[in-house]
């Protein structure tokens, strides 16, 4: 058995016992906590495909999940739609900005134009959540939002155990999903842009259609991960998309390596747990969170499975027969 | 009435500190290269400095914008430290670490000044009124310091020569330094440069603005759109772009709405980045 196949059933296997596992050993709250590991780490794992894959740093990634939560948020309370029918329109709608980003970013400029209009774009996001009350309810937030219902089955916020079995194949069917597109001839070009752009160019790959590419399948997953994360909080408020969730994203990105299929997943678990860990903090939290941001971007930038890697390769170069 | 002249001339004065801000930053990123996402921040304290300086200690605008000028050069000094181990890299390092640094001061400063806004009061409160238009003493003198403040970096950058070693150090820093300009001690006179004029920006501002931690956020997306409409890299254009961005950004407030201000805004620099990337006076090549 080969190694990718054995790391997808312990996926599988995770997937399917982690949530009674944690609902019934560990309670609601960590329950609560392991699906927004999920959510987040989908929302990641599509950031990382921009990012740590093409090398475009569109640090402000989190705006799409955001304006995809804040439309499914508005569609299914005000307009009435179903939720299935939601996830994808808020994908599309994650394509079109996305189209739009891409458009006024990759085609004339380099790419730090795309790392500021980003990075304006998430401000401009908190901004109109909170000014556009009619639609957006403000500070307050989107609530009220109904739950999807399966075969007649209402799926509020208290069914974990079902929403589980949601959200936690749906972020191995990203994983899955980025993996094979990496291993396709699509993720060599994007491999290829992110090291050496005008090589790329030179060498016959399409520079802009790949970028658009994959900021549009990014963009996509995220705007459908925002539409799970409206269903299942029942409610959006600009906190989902703030600076420091942006921040958030971008710290798992980087301290699980940038550039790998596990990456994503071992820096979301590592961010999303070590608030929990450090609750006596308490508010101080942010300030802890913000040093480690600085001391992580210093001291560790290809993350942890950078760390893995560079530790495999010294292994193996101890094993090498010496010359005799 | 015709509140046109008003809204010009309140837009002139915002776009004075607009321009120091984004000059600030223009400084850093074209020496650099370096995308400070701190720099809101960086104003902030000076908005804090002006704060202490006029209500708790000396009650001398004038001692304020020193003391905020010492400030940001202490803050630029600090920030290049940070910045220097991940300069070579590339730029989501940068990017994190500014990221970080921004959110760590705004916490810092919640931490000892509390979440509150807080006014400074009114100083110099004469009123002059030239025809349809109004204009405090106060604002005369934050127009004529920024513009005091441009100039003397405009000459400093054409003729002094610590100045033309900087530019010298952007053209070529290899070049540069066998002729021995370091490109490491400019980094550190780029950031304290840029750092000081956006500290004096902060307390020129504070007084008629506001002082609370988060005041930077929407800085820095101001000075980003202005250096872009400029041109990312050049000077001059910040400075000018400043200007405009001042007056457009008045002009919004004051006939559209006030909190569709920034939307706005965003809304008119995305427009221009479709249509002219380069900025108006832009060095980056494009594509």
């Amino acid at each position: 058995m080969n190694k990718r196949l054995r790391n997808y059933l312990i996926g599988i296997a995770l997937v399917l016992f982690l949530p009674p596992i944690f609902l019934f050993g560990a309670g609601t709250y960590w329950m609560h906590v392991l699906l927004m590991v999920g959510i987040m780490g989908s929302l990641t794992a599509s950031l990382n495909l921009i990012l740590g894959f093409t090398g475009q740093l569109n640090i402000g990634h989190i705006a799409i999940y955001g304006i995809g939560a804040y439309f499914s948020g508005f569609v299914m309370k005000t307009l009435g739609w179903g939720f299935w029918p939601t996830m994808l329109a808020a994908g599309i709608l994650g394509v079109v900005c996305a189209v739009c980003l891409g458009y006024a970013t990759l085609r004339r400029v380099r790419g730090v134009y795309l790392c500021i209009v980003g990075f304006s774009l998430l401000f401009i996001v908190q901004t109109v959540a909170n000014v556009w009350t009619s639609v957006t309810g403000g500070s307050n937030g989107l609530n009220l939002i109904p739950s999807p219902t399966i075969f007649g089955f209402t799926l509020d916020s208290s069914q974990q155990l079902a929403w589980g079995y949601i959200i936690l194949p749906f972020f191995l069917l990203v994983v899955f999903v980025i993996d094979n597109l990496m291993r396709s001839r699509a993720g060599r070009a994007f491999i290829a842009i992110r090291e050496d752009e005008d090589l790329a160019d030179s060498s016959g790959i399409n520079t802009f259609a790949y970028k658009m590419i994959s900021l549009c399948i990014g963009c996509f997953i995220a705007g459908v991960t925002g539409a799970i994360y409206a269903a299942y909080m029942t409610s959006v408020t600009p906190a989902a998309a703030s600076f420091i969730a942006g921040l958030t994203v971008c710290v798992a990105i980087c301290i699980g390596g940038r550039g790998t299929i596990m990456g994503p997943i071992i820096g979301t678990v590592v961010v999303m747990f070590l608030p929990e860990f450090l609750r006596p903090l308490g508010y101080h939290y942010y300030l802890f969170f913000a040093i480690l941001v600085i001391v992580v971007a210093v001291f560790m930038p290809s993350g942890i499975m950078g760390f893995i890697t560079s530790w495999q390769r010294r292994r193996s170069l101890a094993k090498a027969p010496k010359e005799t | 009435m015709n509140i046109l002249p008003q809204t010009l001339l309140d837009g002139f004065v915002l776009g004075s500190v607009y321009t120091l801000v984004a000059m600030g930053f223009a400084i850093v990123f074209s020496i650099m290269k370096i995308a400070n996402l701190a720099h809101g921040e960086i104003y902030m304290i000076g908005t804090y400095v002006a704060w202490m300086a006029l209500l708790k200690v000396f009650h001398n605008w004038w001692i304020a914008m020193l003391l905020a000028l010492v400030v940001g050069a202490i803050l630029g000094i600090v920030a290049e430290r940070l910045f220097r181990p991940v300069m070579k890299e590339d730029m989501f390092a940068q990017l994190l670490v500014g990221f970080g640094l921004s959110i760590t001061l705004q916490e810092m400063m919640a931490l000892f000044f509390g979440t509150h806004t807080k006014g400074i009061g009114n100083m110099y409160a004469t009123v002059r009124e030239l025809g349809p238009i109004r204009i405090t003493d106060q604002r005369i003198i934050i127009v004529c310091v920024a513009l005091l403040i441009a100039v003397a970096v405009f000459l400093f950058f054409k003729q002094h020569k610590l100045g033309k070693a900087m530019r010298a150090a952007v053209g070529d820093s290899f070049a540069a330094s066998c002729c021995g300009i370091g490109s490491k001690r400019m980094a550190i006179y780029a950031f304290i440069l840029g750092a000081a004029i956006t500290t004096v920006g902060g307390s020129l501002m504070g007084p008629i603005y506001a002082v609370h931690p988060w005041i930077g956020r929407p800085i820095l997306i101001i000075a980003i759109i202005v250096c872009v409409i400029g041109g990312m890299g050049s000077i001059e254009g910040a400075a000018l772009a400043g200007y405009l961005i001042g007056i457009v950004d008045s002009l919004i407030k004051t006939y559209i709405s006030t909190t569709w201000s920034y939307p706005m805004l965003y809304f008119v620099f995305f427009i221009f980045l479709l249509l002219r990337p380069m900025g108006l006076f832009g060095k980056e090549r494009a594509g």
